[in-house]
């Protein structure tokens, strides 16, 4: 890699400030005025650009999140940007850090699991969908990158406003390249748990009758025969490394 | 050049624009796509790709290189591109010359560099690791600019044309950029085509620009203006058939519209080079 010149690195670094900060502080130092414009005016033009793109641009992608919080979504977008700058080329990445903040804003639990629903119709949208052919008892397997497991706390139905309900596990997947969005009975909430870090289906087993009365083994192992028969059409779960 | 020729009349080819595409092809002769949208691990835009690569070529214009940025070249972004120059073997791959990424923190917008010897050297240099990597020639396109800077020393036309020489790489001329930046800096845009390198120019962009209070704005959002009609007419005298695009980014309007408009560039394109008897 060459090595940049001193100024430009200079330059880069007060113009990113300025931007983020939304202050024309040092303009004259860096930019010519022109004869219609001065120096405050002319970088007022990339400054008045660069936060509306990141609220409409999140607000596309939480658009429910942001209508709850309303009046505080652009403070809220501005201190996100702020502390968890996203590293992704992509507008599409601009969220990934986004309920994680929220949680350590201390909003609502609800609200945070408004947003991380939000956030997975994203993911569903942009990942692959791997294939998954034969596998034995010992194969590790993954949640597929577009899957999103979520439990939420309120009635979808019922939004804007967010009254509590029982807790419902959901999956959130990518289907015919749109998000969709599933709620899992309990025991197959419990099953596909278990991968969201490599898993084989043995160990899925072990773990499932552990948390199950003794009387409920033998549906665990039906269930997880009959899923399986029909995982390869799901697409929900994955080898780990996909050949 | 690359793998696939191309010549013709081309539009940036958009989501809303997929259906009619697919119904009338032969309405372009080529495609341009924003390279970002299919670098994603996934999603439609990833499914649409190979079949619309089968019927006409694609070029892939990017928005984030970021070949300005005094950052270290981003190599997981430039492995993404590669991937996908490999899936649909472009002529070329183009993307700005601009920075938009400080510290791992992307702008989302193409911020223009100051133009001096030193800077020159150092995007010439990383130009070229570009596209060795690449394997595929890269041209880099001009922006639109609201300010300038008091440590620029050259031209903007010199600071180009000085970049893509040392690089051996090319440049795509956005013919609504330079009427923008013209009236923005004061510059007679004829004095910016007239300057650049013949051989190396080879693409073209068309879009339209919005008047503002004491500035013009590249919106990408309108029908594309007469001042850039009529440097496009002159401009064809430089460069002669090289491809053409049609941008439009925002209030796209229908298929039929857009095709309207790049029936006017075939026409202006027939007039200037038509011999006069
Ligand atoms: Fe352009």
């Amino acid at each position: 890699m060459p090595t940049p010149p001193r100024r430009l690195i200079d330059l880069q670094n007060w113009m990113t400030n300025a931007i983020i900060a939304e202050t024309t502080l040092g303009s004259v130092e860096w930019i010519t005025p022109s004869t219609q414009r001065g120096s405050d005016d002319r970088l007022s033009t990339y400054l008045r650009d660069f936060w509306p793109r990141c609220t409409d641009s999140l607000a596309e992608d939480f658009p429910r999140t942001a209508e709850i919080l309303d009046a505080q979504w652009e403070s809220t977008v501005k201190n996100y940007i702020r502390q968890l700058p996203t590293m992704g080329f992509s507008l599409y990445h601009l969220g990934d850090n986004f309920p994680n903040f929220l949680q350590s804003m201390g909003v609502s639990d609800l609200l945070v699991q408004l947003a991380s629903m939000e956030k997975a119709n994203v993911t569903a949208e942009i990942s692959s969908i791997h294939s998954i052919n034969t596998l034995s008892a010992d194969t590790p397997l993954i949640l597929q990158p577009h899957c999103t497991l979520v439990s939420i706390e309120f009635e979808v139905e019922s939004l804007p406003k967010l009254v509590q309900t029982d807790p419902v596990p959901l999956i959130i997947f990518q289907s015919d390249y749109n998000p969709k969005i599933e709620s899992l009975d309990p025991l197959e909430a419990l099953f596909l748990n278990q991968f969201i870090t490599p898993t084989c289906l043995s160990d899925a087993y072990d773990r499932m009758e552990r948390s199950v009365s003794d009387d409920s083994m033998d549906t665990v192992a039906e269930f997880i025969d009959d899923w399986m028969s029909r995982a390869t059409s799901k697409f929900w779960i994955m080898r780990k490394d996909p050949q | 050049m690359g793998n696939r020729s191309v010549s013709g009349f081309g539009i940036g080819l958009r989501p809303i624009h997929y259906g009619d595409f697919f119904n009338n092809p032969s309405d372009v002769d080529f495609v341009e796509i924003i390279s970002e949208n299919f670098m994603l691990d996934g999603g439609r835009a990833h499914a649409i790709l190979a079949e619309v690569a089968e019927i006409v070529p694609v070029i892939p214009h990017g928005v984030s290189l970021s070949i300005g940025s005094s950052d270290d070249i981003d190599w997981d972004y430039l492995n993404r591109l590669k991937r996908l120059v490999r899936a649909i073997n472009p002529p070329w791959v183009s993307d700005h010359l601009c920075w938009s990424r400080h510290h791992d923190l992307y702008m989302h917008n193409l911020l223009p560099v100051p133009q001096t010897p030193d800077v020159a050297v150092f995007i010439s240099e990383k130009a070229r690791i570009i596209q060795d990597y690449l394997e595929v020639p890269l041209l880099l396109e001009n922006v639109s600019s609201y300010v300038t800077y008091t440590d620029s020393t050259m031209t903007e036309w010199d600071f180009l044309s000085e970049i893509v020489s040392t690089a051996n790489c090319y440049i795509l001329l956005d013919i609504n950029n330079v009427v923008v930046s013209g009236y923005n800096h004061g510059f007679n845009p004829i004095d910016y085509i007239t300057a650049l390198p013949r051989d190396r120019v080879k693409q073209h962009h068309l879009a339209g620009y919005r008047v503002k209070d004491n500035f013009i704005l590249d919106s990408h959002d309108n029908a594309v203006s007469d001042p850039v009609w009529e440097l496009y007419r002159e401009s064809i005298q430089f460069f002669d058939s090289i491809p053409v695009v049609l941008e439009r980014d925002d209030s796209i309007p229908p298929w039929n519209e857009l095709i309207h408009e790049l029936t006017l560039a075939k026409k202006i394109y027939a007039n200037a080079t038509t011999p006069i008897n």
